[in-house]
């Protein structure tokens, strides 16, 4: 389950409003670590922890070669929560689709409310 | 028929813990409602493609409640 492992990285790695934060502000352009820390409150080495945590799960790459070493977003690992979420959004896509089905069975002029209800309550 | 216009949304809300789903249907309020409300239509449409909807009850009203179940076959 390495699929899904990747996923639960990522997952966590965005469970946190710092580095969701973060993220925003990488999506905008590449910043170096000091850059990323200064509207924190907190210091340089929590920062570096938190962007750990980000690189481990795939979401961020620094380069090893610029003495910047900024950091990059790899936004394409967003790519892994959009497939998981489009599954479900599919099935109620599904659903709804059924739904539409049954609408088109139903007159113009229906009163919203059944008749009696069925079964009785616990 | 075009259904591109209607295609199911999912939102997260920025402020509450929960996830919106909006999907528009070419029909009135009223038969959206009545689809939602009467047990015998809810069963047409409700679940996963491959489960079915039994009902135990569903007393549809402000404080009321519903029970039903998913099955495949004997699973439930």
């Amino acid at each position: 389950m390495v699929a899904a492992d990747a996923l639960s990285r990522v997952f966590s790695a965005l469970a946190d409003p710092i580095r969701r934060d973060m993220v925003a502000r990488l999506a905008v352009a590449d910043a170096t670590v000091n850059q990323l820390a200064e509207p924190y409150d907190v210091t340089v080495q929590a920062v570096s922890k938190h962007l750990k945590v980000l690189e481990d799960a795939g979401l961020v790459s620094r380069s090893r070669e610029a003495q910047r070493r900024p950091v990059h977003l790899e936004a394409e690992v967003f790519d892994l929560m959009t497939k998981w979420i489009e599954r479900y959004r599919h099935q109620a896509e599904e659903r709804f689709r059924r739904l539409d089905d049954v609408l088109r069975t139903l007159p113009e002029d229906l009163n919203p409310r059944p008749g009696p209800t069925k079964g009785a309550p616990r | 028929m075009n259904t591109t216009t209607r295609q199911t949304e999912i939102t997260a809300d920025p402020d509450v813990p929960l996830v919106r789903i909006t999907r528009e249907f070419d029909a009135p309020p009223a038969a959206v409602f009545r689809a939602h409300t009467d047990p015998d239509l809810f069963v047409r449409w409700n679940g996963p493609r491959d489960l079915e909807t039994r009902i135990d009850h569903f007393d549809c009203r402000t404080g009321g409640s519903y029970r039903y179940v998913m099955h495949r076959g004997d699973e439930e």
